[in-house]
């Protein structure tokens, strides 16, 4: 099927006018699917981080809501193992109105501010609650460990 | 008495010079603003041109029914900018039959109903997300959806070499009555194929005919394409030699056409011979250049190596400066500290425990002095970003504001100049039914009916004047 003239502006103004701190840049072979980079934002556990995600635009997108995961590991309430997102505009809220880029911007603003209280990953959100020193200790070190440079 | 013209009413007016001036200069403030936003959009049409493969792949996924093409109103290629406003917030075109919410957003029909079937039950805008139903869209103004037919696009065709650029209500009735790239019936009747409209004449292209090269059937439609593709015989002219060589050796011919002119191999280091390539090897054997050619690549490469080397320590010598720099300021710190505590009466127990410990606490002090500028770096990055955002915006608004002024003083001008040329219109009439009759009564009758218009035209005037200016 063609590509939609939707997702090709769209993908002409992320090129054009990157969002500051996350880049998308589709595959060659697969204009519908986009490697994502995201920097942690400043002064929460995730900063200096690059996180890398995979984000795919299914066939009846902008209807129903881009397929976006997290690559790189994350100790994150709300990010399960397998890099998936508890976000509420990646599912019931999602509306055709919104973008590529407000998603990402959205995705970016929940590392700022993670929220224990509406899991996907129930251990950590656990250790979230119970001490959120320690957990944020340990999403730092996960960040230093698999998200910077010297991570292999 | 002359009839003034539209101009000279313009200029004797003092109060509409005035405002023709301010049209002006709303204009040019206009055109500045504007041509920063047309700066980024080459800078985005550049980008543009780079992914133009993909766009066109769209296009040319048109498929044929029937002969007659089948074309998505939202796949068309717009010929000029259209304004963000005209966008719809789903499919980011121009809108096709918009419909609005209660809410007041505006989508394609289409796309809205489209979004909202995708919902479950409690049915909401998608812009706004205020509750909305299948039901409660509305139409927009015939007008409306009038400008955005009158949009100008390019043929759906264009893929196939159709120039043409017009508006977008009208593609059907080009497709169907003029565009030469649309597929019709054969004008022959024993004929029951299609061909490009531009090449319909009164006779069938479709007959066999033989190739004059190969002889093989091909429709004089085809020939040509024939001819430059799949025949094996026909000949192509080289420009060289004007010999004509077979297809299918051209390829061979062009890299050893002995008249070809080439330039000498060595030309990038500075040799400028050309000649056919008859002579050229003779040169190529006596061509000092192309001797040394080896020689000066490699150096040319070693120069390179060193540039990077160099680059590079000079970036480490930087470092070191730097690093030389703070050792300095530390130990001129340490000596004046020293200086301080040794004019002390020194009794403390480990005398050489506390440089160390005072080196240290230094350091550590440094370390948070430098995070705290780095921190007020950012924040001012943050701020400055905010700031440039806030008055980008603040200009854009001033540009619609200037427009809904501009379109104001239009309305307002005409009606002053229509107005004044009413009022002549009716004192002429005037002037007329005084020199035809002579009676007192006429004349008094002629008087009062052209002089009654002009005041009321007056505070008219005055009154849509000083209400265009409280708008202002
Ligand atoms: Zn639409
Ligand atoms: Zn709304
Ligand atoms: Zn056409
Ligand atoms: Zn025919
Ligand atoms: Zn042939
Ligand atoms: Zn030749
Ligand atoms: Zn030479």
């Amino acid at each position: 099927m063609a590509l939609p003239k939707r997702i090709i502006k769209e993908t002409e103004r992320l090129v054009a006018e990157p969002v500051p701190g996350i880049s998308a840049v589709p595959h060659e072979d697969n204009l519908r699917y986009f490697d994502v980079r995201i920097h942690g934002p400043a002064s929460s556990p995730y900063e200096g981080g690059i996180f890398k995600l995979e984000l795919f635009l299914p066939e009846d997108y902008p209807m129903t809501p881009p397929k976006i995961r997290f690559l790189t590991k994350i100790y994150h309430p709300n990010i399960d193992k397998l890099g998936r997102i508890c976000l509420d505009v990646l599912k019931s809220n999602w509306s055709p109105a919104l973008q590529i880029r407000t998603i990402l911007l959205s995705i970016q603003a929940l590392l700022g501010a993670p929220n224990p209280d509406d899991p996907l990953a129930n251990d950590v959100a656990q250790h979230w609650k119970e001490n959120v020193t320690a957990a944020i200790e340990t999403a730092k070190e996960w960040t230093h460990k698999y998200a910077t440079d010297t991570a292999t | 008495m002359d009839d003034p013209s539209v101009d000279e009413l313009l200029m004797g007016d003092p109060s509409s010079s005035v405002l023709s001036d301010r049209l002006l200069s709303d204009q040019e403030a206009l055109t500045e603003s504007r041509s920063y936003t047309r700066l980024m959009d080459a800078d985005l049409r550049a980008r543009l041109q780079l992914r133009r493969p993909t766009s066109s792949r769209t296009i040319s996924n048109k498929s044929t029914e029937n002969g007659f093409s089948v074309w998505d109103i939202r796949n068309l290629e717009y010929a000029t900018e259209v304004d963000d406003n005209l966008m719809c917030p789903i499919c980011h075109s121009p809108f096709v039959s918009p419909a609005a919410l209660k809410c007041q957003h505006i989508f394609c029909r289409q796309c809205l109903s489209e979004a909202l079937s995708h919902q479950q039950d409690n049915k909401t805008c998608p812009t706004c997300r205020r509750p909305t139903s299948s039901n409660s869209m509305v139409a927009l103004p015939k007008v409306i959806c009038r400008m955005l037919e009158e949009l100008r696009v390019k043929c759906p065709l264009a893929f196939r070499g159709c120039n043409e650029i017009i508006p977008r209500g009208n593609v059907q009735t080009h497709l169907d009555r003029y565009c030469g790239y649309e597929e019709v019936l054969c004008p022959s009747e024993d004929c029951d194929q299609y061909l490009p409209r531009r090449l319909a004449g009164k006779e069938c292209l479709h007959e066999p005919l033989p190739c004059p090269d190969c002889g093989e059937e091909v429709s004089l439609l085809n020939l040509n394409n024939h001819r430059m593709g799949s025949c094996k015989v026909a000949e192509i002219i080289c420009t060289d030699c004007s010999s004509s060589v077979p297809k299918s050796m051209y390829e061979d011919h062009i890299t050893s056409c002995m008249e070809t002119v080439l330039k000498c191999t060595a030309s990038k280091y500075g040799c400028d011979f050309t000649a056919k390539r008859s002579v050229m090897q003779e040169h190529i054997e006596s061509c000092a250049l192309v001797k040394l050619a080896p020689t000066i690549a490699l150096q040319n490469d070693r120069l390179g190596e060193h540039a990077r080397a160099l680059k590079h320590l000079q970036q480490k010598n930087a470092v070191h400066e730097a690093f030389l720099d703070t050792v300095k300021d530390t130990l001129a710190t340490i000596a004046s500290a020293d200086l301080a505590t040794s004019s002390l009466p020194s009794d403390s127990a480990a005398p050489f425990d506390s440089p160390l410990s005072h080196l240290l606490s230094l350091h550590e002090a440094l370390r948070e002095e430098v995070s705290r500028v780095s921190a007020a770096v950012s924040d001012l990055d943050a701020k400055t970003d905010t700031a440039f955002l806030n008055s980008s915006l603040r200009a854009k608004e001033e540009a619609a504001h200037r427009d809904a002024v501009l379109a104001q003083l239009r309305v307002q001008l005409q009606w002053l100049v229509s107005s004044r040329l009413q009022g002549i219109h009716a004192a002429r009439a005037g002037a007329g039914a005084l020199g035809i009759s002579d009676t007192r009564r006429n004349s008094n009758d002629a008087e009062s009916s052209s002089a009654r218009p002009l005041p009321s035209t007056r505070r008219g005037s005055d009154g849509l004047g000083n209400g265009g200016r409280e708008k202002l």
